[in-house]
């Protein structure tokens, strides 16, 4: 009887835990982009993502920055006049073509979940990033130097 | 007899001038004298004198501004890497001692073939920088790069760092005497922490305190 019981507990456990895998293909992603924020995003934009006066844009905004944004910032940089909060900047942001497809997805993951405190946000994954820097790619906004 | 000794020395009070328990260290090259008598005392290098072209366009000389206690970092206005972050904590240091007419901080451009007088006035307006308190100085860069090295900080120019220049992220403190009390990582606000803690003990502490300072000039040591 006992033996049963603890096949019926293991395939229960074992049920729980491919549910929420299924529920977070992107397990771990989170935790990944803090350390990757912490290389590539901090010195400039803040540990909480304050940005730097009228220097550096704060990203703490959801609404104003979409995941198209962040994707194609990351990847491609940034340069010319852009408006957050109001508030005017011009600077240039540096690409970061070192940062492969995974490392964007952590990155763009960790600042929706942490920095700008959206626990309602779903982890998106790899498809979503690469979809996201095809339109940016086509749509041009960004510059690549 | 004067002997030299390199490195980081401690000063221990030796009765005169106000001294506690918990003043600050003076950093850098010391020297020994000893009088008829056997009596030892001891000399520190100040920092040397230096002119260069603020972010007005305006010639500024260290001897212009006598008596400050200062802070300095040597950084470039597009540097991709550490700068920003600690230009965030310069202006930290700022915005804590604001009234305090007693102390300067100083940023020294290490790309100064980019960053000319009115690229430093952007930045610093940019930033929030008050001009008058906080100096943003640009000038021959061999000898900024001197005085970053005298400093006990780093910089040079280097095609394979990003931005084109290599650099410390130290924050510089010295006192009165232009001489180096700490050095502290401006990537760390733990560490900036201590470097403010460290201008109230200063702001508290006799000018006279500690061994005299050796004054030079400006490339005596360093060509």
């Amino acid at each position: 009887m006992n033996k049963w019981v603890a096949l019926l507990v293991s395939a229960g456990i074992l049920a729980v835990a491919a549910f929420l895998i299924w529920r977070k293909p992107e397990s771990g992603s989170v935790a990944r982009g803090k350390a990757l924020y912490a290389t590539h995003c901090l010195n400039c934009h803040g540990e909480k993502g304050e940005g730097l006066g009228k220097l550096i844009p704060p990203i703490q905004d959801q609404n104003r920055w979409e995941i198209t944004d962040l994707v194609c910032s990351i990847r491609y940089g940034r340069k010319g006049e852009i408006q957050v909060g109001g508030q005017r900047y011009d600077g240039i942001m540096p690409p970061n073509f070192e940062l492969d497809e995974g490392e964007i997805r952590d990155l763009v993951n960790y600042v929706r979940k942490e920095i700008q405190t959206c626990a309602q946000c779903e982890e998106i994954g790899l498809v979503e990033v690469e979809k996201n820097l095809l339109n940016c790619t086509l749509a041009r906004p960004l510059s690549s130097n | 007899m004067w002997w030299f000794v390199l490195g980081t020395i401690f000063w221990s009070c030796s009765g005169d001038g106000k001294s506690t328990a918990e003043a600050l260290p003076f950093l850098g090259e010391m020297s020994w004298t000893t009088d008829a008598n056997g009596r030892a005392d001891s000399s520190v290098f100040a920092l040397p004198n230096w002119e260069f072209i603020n972010q007005n366009g305006d010639t500024l000389a260290s001897l212009d501004m006598p008596g400050k206690i200062r802070v300095a970092d040597f950084f470039f206005t597009t540097c991709p890497t550490i700068c920003p972050r600690m230009s965030g904590q310069m202006l930290r240091i700022q915005e804590r001692f604001r009234s305090e007419p007693r102390l300067m901080l100083f940023s020294f451009s290490i790309d100064s073939k980019h960053d000319q007088p009115e690229v430093l006035k952007a930045y610093a307006e940019k930033l929030g920088a008050d001009g008058e308190q906080w100096q943003f100085l640009t000038g021959n860069p061999e000898r900024i790069f001197e005085l970053a090295a005298a400093h006990g900080s780093f910089a040079e120019a280097d095609a394979n760092a990003p931005g084109g220049f290599a650099h410390s992220g130290a924050l510089i403190l010295s006192d009165t005497q232009n001489r180096v009390r700490g050095l502290y990582d401006g990537t760390n606000p733990t560490e900036v922490d201590r470097l403010m803690a460290d201008i109230d003990k200063l702001l508290h502490e006799s000018p006279d305190f500690g061994p005299k300072a050796i004054q030079i000039e400006p490339g005596l040591r360093y060509e």
